[in-house]
């Protein structure tokens, strides 16, 4: 278990570790009313370049109508079936696509709140505050 | 210390007593180096698809797709039935149709090869036998990408796909469905996966209540059938049963598993005993070497399939030329495991090839065979020189100076019931526990 401070500007993003790590407590210190927010990314940024991709929606209430079909006895019929629906769809690139928040400390005032946690990180710790401040992490490796 | 000078030798009257003339540990020849061949166990977890799967036969000359039909029971309109009362209205009444759901599926080929042998080293090297150790490993080789075509398959067709601990899909119903490729741009494609890979929140791994969650999505969500006794030969123990297939590092990590260890009996010893028995008496695990594993570029996001193997190519390295874990796949930081019911798939029985090709006789150099079994062929074209090194031709390998192994395979897999099999996305963990550690 390893306990680390580290200084963070207001407003900018900062990558304080790197790599799969458990944290188990996070203190968050600061002189003004500010709100801290952690992210698992490998890069001091919070948020991520997305391809478009595709995928599949559902439309849970879909009725297909067959029309004309005969029968032996020269009836036409329209058959109405109910049902849901797959469709294939495509969700377009985005290239702010912003990282969520896995963790997040809020402060009123000047002063400190603590958090104990278990969150575990894939690819590294990024932590941004909206003020300047001091955080406190308890961690281990994941 | 003193050193001691040894007259010529051999001598002849020395005196008695006079010098000490130990033997010249230098003097006869010897080998530089005593070899012995010693053989290592390799894990042995290849995939068990072919004995948890359904066969399915393929019959010939019948086009190149096969469609399976399936009769569909009618859906369950309704929670409550309310007849109507006999002496004051009529009855109603319920007409009830079935439906046909068909599925397709067509063959594939794959070849596999060693590199041509020569007879020189199989004279003078040290290790024999090398084109006999060579064939084992190509039979082997084929094993683990049969398994991976079906694995791969059936991450690709799974009309579900789960994401432990998900901010907001835990379960993607329905997902992307599609044949997969190996650049990663059909099915669940890598751009798929790089959008929904950060949602995954903590814990994110494995764990016994992420499991609690896909048992009951699969049971109630998608109506999957779990193993029913008699599907299977030996199957005794799938009786009403799933089956997880996961890496041992999952399976370790049951031992630290919060659920686990607030709710142990007091009996159960995992401390020198480890854990054992199946998981809520729902889901038997099947262990598998070179699970799949997912590499995120952690500037970039992207999602790539790290090879898991590589070789140590230093020679100043202690091991070197051994097989060892690749980096990317060492670090890969989410990895796939498998909640399967009864017979998503069926493995296609493809039988003998046309009889045409599979006859051999006096007039045939050879006979079509893709069974998979590995031989040896000297069918080889073999580059000539002419003075100066250029190669202008290819030679017959007339001498029969070379062998090579050679080997083919026909394989299909039909999607019968996809909806029964989950891929389950998680982070991989070896330390998440609660505060009782």
């Amino acid at each position: 278990m390893i306990t680390q401070s580290f200084t963070l500007s207001a407003t900018t993003a900062t990558l304080v570790l790197t790599g799969r790590w458990v944290i188990q407590q996070v203190v968050y210190n600061t002189g003004a009313a500010g709100t801290l927010s952690i992210y698992d990314n490998g890069v001091a940024a919070i948020t991520q370049s997305n391809p478009a991709y595709d995928t599949r929606t559902r439309d849970c209430s879909y009725t297909r109508t067959v029309a004309d079909v005969r029968d032996i006895a020269c009836n036409t019929i329209d058959y109405t079936f109910s049902g849901i629906s797959d469709t294939d769809t495509t969700v377009a690139a985005d290239a702010s696509f912003d990282l969520p928040v896995k963790e997040s400390l809020g402060l009123p005032a000047a002063g400190q709140v603590s958090a104990n946690t278990l969150l575990n990180f894939a690819l590294g710790v990024v932590l941004y505050s909206t003020v300047a401040a001091t955080v406190q992490l308890t961690y281990k490796q994941a | 210390m003193a050193n001691y000078t040894v007259g010529s030798l051999p001598q002849i009257n020395a005196a008695a007593c006079s010098g000490w003339n130990p033997q010249d540990i230098n003097l006869y020849n010897a080998l530089p180096v005593w070899m012995i061949e010693r053989e290592v166990m390799f894990r042995k977890k290849y995939g068990t698809f072919n004995r948890i799967y359904g066969k399915i036969p393929w019959t010939p000359n019948k086009g190149s797709t096969i469609t399976g039909i399936i009769a569909e029971p009618p859906p369950t309109l309704r929670q409550f039935a309310f007849p109507a009362a006999v002496a004051t209205a009529c009855a109603k009444k319920d007409i009830i149709q079935y439906r046909e759901r068909t599925f397709e599926f067509a063959l594939r080929h794959h070849k596999f090869e060693s590199p041509i042998f020569q007879w020189l080293p199989a004279f003078q090297d040290f290790v024999t036998k090398k084109l006999t150790k060579n064939i084992d490993f190509v039979l082997k080789w084929q094993e683990d990408f049969m398994s991976m075509y079906y694995r791969g398959f059936m991450f690709h067709q799974s009309p579900a796909i789960m994401f432990c601990n998900h901010d907001t899909n835990v379960i993607v119903d329905p997902a992307p469905v599609g044949e997969g490729d190996e650049a990663g741009t059909t099915g669940k494609s890598n751009a798929f996966l790089q959008a929904m890979l950060p949602g995954i929140s903590s814990p994110g791994n494995l764990n016994i209540e992420n499991l609690f969650y896909a048992l009951s999505y699969l049971e109630e969500d998608a109506s999957a059938v779990p193993y029913q006794s008699g599907s299977l030969k030996d199957d005794s123990y799938l009786n009403d049963k799933w089956c997880l297939y996961t890496s041992s590092e999952v399976w370790n990590q049951f031992i630290n598993d919060p659920y686990l260890k607030e709710n142990k009996a007091c009996d159960l010893n995992i401390v020198t005993e480890g854990f054992r028995g199946s998981l809520m008496g729902r889901i038997t695990t099947s262990l598998h070497s070179n699970p799949l594993r997912i590499y995120v570029d952690p500037e970039t996001g992207e999602v790539s399939w790290p090879e898991p193997e590589t070789i140590q190519e230093n020679p100043n390295a202690p091991n070197y030329g051994q097989t060892v874990r690749s980096c990317d796949y060492r670090n890969a930081q989410f990895e796939v495991a498998f909640l399967v019911g009864m017979e998503p798939y069926s493995i296609v029985d493809v039988g003998p090839p046309p009889a045409e090709f599979a006859a051999s006789g006096p007039d045939r150099m050879g006979s079509l065979k893709w069974n998979g079994k590995p031989r040896l062929t000297d069918r080889i074209n073999v580059p000539c020189n002419v003075d100066g090194g250029e190669t202008v031709a290819y030679d017959q390998n007339k001498y029969d100076e070379f062998l090579q192994i050679i080997s083919m395979t026909v394989m299909g897999i039909a999607p019968e019931t996809t909806r029964n099999a989950l891929p389950i996305v998680f982070k991989r963990a070896r330390t998440i526990t609660t505060s009782l550690q």
